[in-house]
């Protein structure tokens, strides 16, 4: 130990650097500054860590934040820390605001002071808002998306400073570098710097104490900030530590919302820190919408960079200073009722409800989809490997707009609401040319059968059989099938075990997956509605994965039980 | 001189003394105790891709295609196709390594990993000389894969060949690097 004291003087630095009078002793009302700077340092160390794992692109951004979440040790506990840790770092610089105005601590001579713990509430917002877009979530990408929206609306240089911040025209992944840069690099610097000078110059001007003593007291009670202060900072940063601790305990970590999906109507509510000036914007309509944006809080921001200026009573009782007092209560009920309206509004309404349930569920089955590995396309890509929802969705974006189906979609086609289920089929043979089987179709060549209806059960269940080619078809089934299409003379169109004619679709394999693709593929073959077609073929409009995903949602059709 | 106010006070009060170094103590061990607490879950996260497979993808087997189109003692370069899986990302079939397919006059075919043992560049044919040599510090092997010269510590890698139904595959694997026994990674 005396041998690097001997060469470092590490130990005269130290005492420098603790070696502080606090005037009046060491208080409990002077800790929020210390626990910032301790929330601070956790928020780098984490981040640091964080930042070993994130990929900052479009299509790597959720899948590296769901890695860590769900695949490394203690991921999700390192990111709801620093998740946390950005709340907890608003709320303690409130409360040392607070403290400062209560003592009197910016007025003359520490004007500066203020203004340097300002700046750095500011760059404390700064970190939040660039911190929650980079998981590239629905979250993130839409309530982020309201703030560059704003940031346009700055008269003249709006949307120049908005196309700087968001690198470009629009979201994309120099959106992600870009606020990835200012979230680790610009931010955390501007930080150090402006706490350099406030440390700087507090340790100037030292504290500012209690309003009651006078300076004799003061002074007799003085004490030194080594330990006596440091142990009660010390307590409550680890009071900090273990609520900060508990909440990522109870809430399971920070959450993680489906990928971004510039497609969906997903309602943005920012961080709760953000609430206020979110909830500020819906009073402003119209062209007026700048004020509430835009001129109401850089006026208020203003003031409160220029209070020391302001108010400028020497006194240290707060209660001689009652104008600062009120203003400061004014401000703080203000942005309490704005972020209260908001959250009721938001409980109140059941459409939100309603949609935050559903993007629940949906992060819910992204993540568990992830699991199976993340396609290169990105975080949306993951729902390709869900056969039910990738096809429900392709069915939705190419077949409806002339297939109606559940009461919607087009009307150029057969319904396929519950399509080749039993009622499906019954119905159809019943009456094949009503307007929800072939009616709108140029297919009027198939006539109507007016069987028994234990003939047109058997019928259709034979038919079903054919839907799955692995399964054993049961000897006396086929036979009464193949029985009731001789007596119907199916066999004039239908081919069924290589005999029969080749106007109509063959009935082998029928409804089966091989059947329905190659079908899909290529409806204008022979073997299916050969010249009365009029559906296009899908055999380049889609992919191989893409047609099974397709083919397992209409299977899933006949499969459920309607 | 404000320094010494609370110096001399405590000379004055017996008992502050050993007050304040209690403060030290317990100041000293709570950081510690939080450093410690905070310190595990964050060096577990960091170690944890040293401990999980991250990079994984298609095993066994690879399908290197028709014998037919080799030529006596001519090596041919082939991609291995498979999937990869990377941390988070599921990439479908690309190329996740390539091998040398050497077929003798037998018939008999050999198959060396393009991955130079010394260091891991991908090694090259160099017809003019009739052999395998790695650019990046100039090792040199035979047809057979026998080191002639440079630093690689060991031959080229062989890896086990399979012909079934006129196709040719190639059991791939990533071997250890810089040592001279051939172990699998």
């Amino acid at each position: 130990m005396k041998w690097l004291e001997d060469r470092t003087g590490l130990n005269g630095l130290f005492d420098k650097f603790t070696d502080e009078p606090v005037e009046g002793g060491a208080k409990w009302s002077y800790v929020f500054g210390s626990a910032l700077v301790f929330v601070f340092i956790m928020q780098i160390v984490s981040g640091v860590i964080l930042a070993t794992c994130y990929s900052p692109s479009t299509t790597d951004a959720w899948g590296s934040v769901y890695y860590i979440q769900h695949k490394t040790f203690s991921g999700w506990f390192v990111r709801g820390m620093h998740n946390v840790g950005s709340s907890a770092m608003i709320v303690l610089a409130v409360l040392h605001m607070a403290q400062t105005l209560i003592f009197g601590a910016y007025r003359k001579p520490r004007e500066l002071n203020w203004i340097s713990g300002v700046f750095m509430l500011f760059i404390i917002l700064g970190f939040g808002l660039t911190g929650y877009l980079l998981p590239w979530d629905q979250k993130g990408y839409w309530a982020t998306q309201v703030a560059t929206s704003i940031m346009g609306l700055v008269p003249v240089i709006g949307e120049f400073v908005k196309g700087v911040i968001q690198g470009g025209n629009d979201y994309g992944n120099l959106t992600l570098t870009r606020f990835y840069s200012f979230h680790v690099f610009f931010l955390p610097a501007g930080l150090m710097a402006f706490l350099s000078i406030h440390i700087y110059l507090f340790r100037r001007h030292g504290v500012t104490p209690h309003w009651k003593p006078d300076e004799l007291e003061l002074k007799k009670k003085t004490q030194p900030f080594w330990p006596d202060q440091v142990f009660k900072d010390v307590v409550v940063s680890v009071i900090v530590f273990i609520s900060m601790v508990i909440v990522v305990w109870y809430m399971n970590g920070a959450e993680l919302q489906s990928p971004a999906d510039p497609s969906s109507n997903y309602i943005a509510r920012p961080e709760w820190y953000f609430l206020f000036l979110f909830q500020l914007l819906k009073y402003f309509e119209g062209e007026l919408e700048v004020v509430g944006a835009i001129i109401i809080p850089s006026i208020v921001a203003s003031l409160i960079i220029a209070l020391p200026f302001i108010f400028r009573s020497r006194s240290r009782s707060p209660l001689k200073r009652l104008p600062v007092m009120g203003s400061f209560g004014a401000c703080l009920a203000g942005v309490i009722f704005l972020t209260i309206m908001s959250s009721i509004s938001d409980s109140g309404n059941e459409r939100i409800i309603k949609q935050k349930e559903e993007s629940e569920k949906l992060a819910h089955v992204a993540i568990k989809l992830a699991a199976l590995g993340i396609p290169p396309q990105g975080g949306m890509a993951v729902f390709q490997n869900d056969p039910m929802y990738s096809g429900e969705q392709l069915f939705r974006q190419h077949c409806i707009i002339c297939h109606s189906f559940e009461g919607a979609g087009g009307n150029s086609a057969p319904d396929l609401t519950a399509y080749n289920s039993k009622p499906w089929l019954i119905g159809f043979m019943q009456d094949p040319n009503a307007p929800k089987y072939y009616g709108r179709t140029k297919i009027n060549v198939m006539p109507e059968y007016d069987l028994e209806k234990e003939d047109l059960s058997n019928l259709v269940e034979f038919l079903l059989a054919q839907a799955e080619p692995d399964k054993e078809i049961d000897p006396v089934l086929k036979e009464t099938g193949e029985m009731i299409l001789e007596e119907n003379e199916c066999y004039i169109c239908h081919t069924y075990d290589g005999y029969g004619g080749d106007t109509a679709p063959v009935l082998d394999n029928f409804a089966s997956d091989k059947w329905l693709r190659s079908m899909i593929e290529d409806p204008g073959q022979k073997e299916f509605f050969g010249k009365f077609n009029n559906m296009p073929a899908y055999k380049d409009k889609l992919s191989k994965q893409e047609m099974d995903n397709l083919v397992y949602f209409l299977q899933s059709l006949r499969k459920k039980s309607y | 001189m404000n320094e010494h106010t609370y110096k001399k006070e405590s000379v004055h009060h017996s008992g502050e003394n050993g007050r304040r170094n209690f403060l030290k103590i317990c100041s000293v061990v709570l950081t510690s105790l939080i450093g410690i607490a905070y310190a595990i879950p964050l060096i577990r996260a960091f170690i944890s891709p040293a401990m999980q497979d991250t990079v994984t993808g298609s095993s066994g087997l690879f399908d290197i295609g028709n014998t037919n189109d080799c030529e006596v003692n001519v090596p041919r370069k082939v991609p291995i196709k498979g999937i990869k899986i990377d941390a988070w990302n599921k990439f479908p079939t690309t190329a996740i390594g390539a091998v040398w397919i050497l077929m003798d006059k037998d018939k008999k075919f050999t198959a060396f990993s393009t991955i130079c043992p010394h260091l891991g560049c991908g090694v090259d044919w160099d017809e003019d000389s009739g052999r395998f040599v790695c650019p990046c510090h100039d090792s040199y092997f035979d047809i057979e894969g026998n080191v002639l010269s440079g630093p690689s510590p060991r031959r080229l890698d062989t890896l086990e060949t399979e012909i079934k139904q006129g196709k040719l595959f190639v059991k791939y694997q990533k071997m250890k690097l810089g040592i001279s026994e051939k172990i699998p990674t």
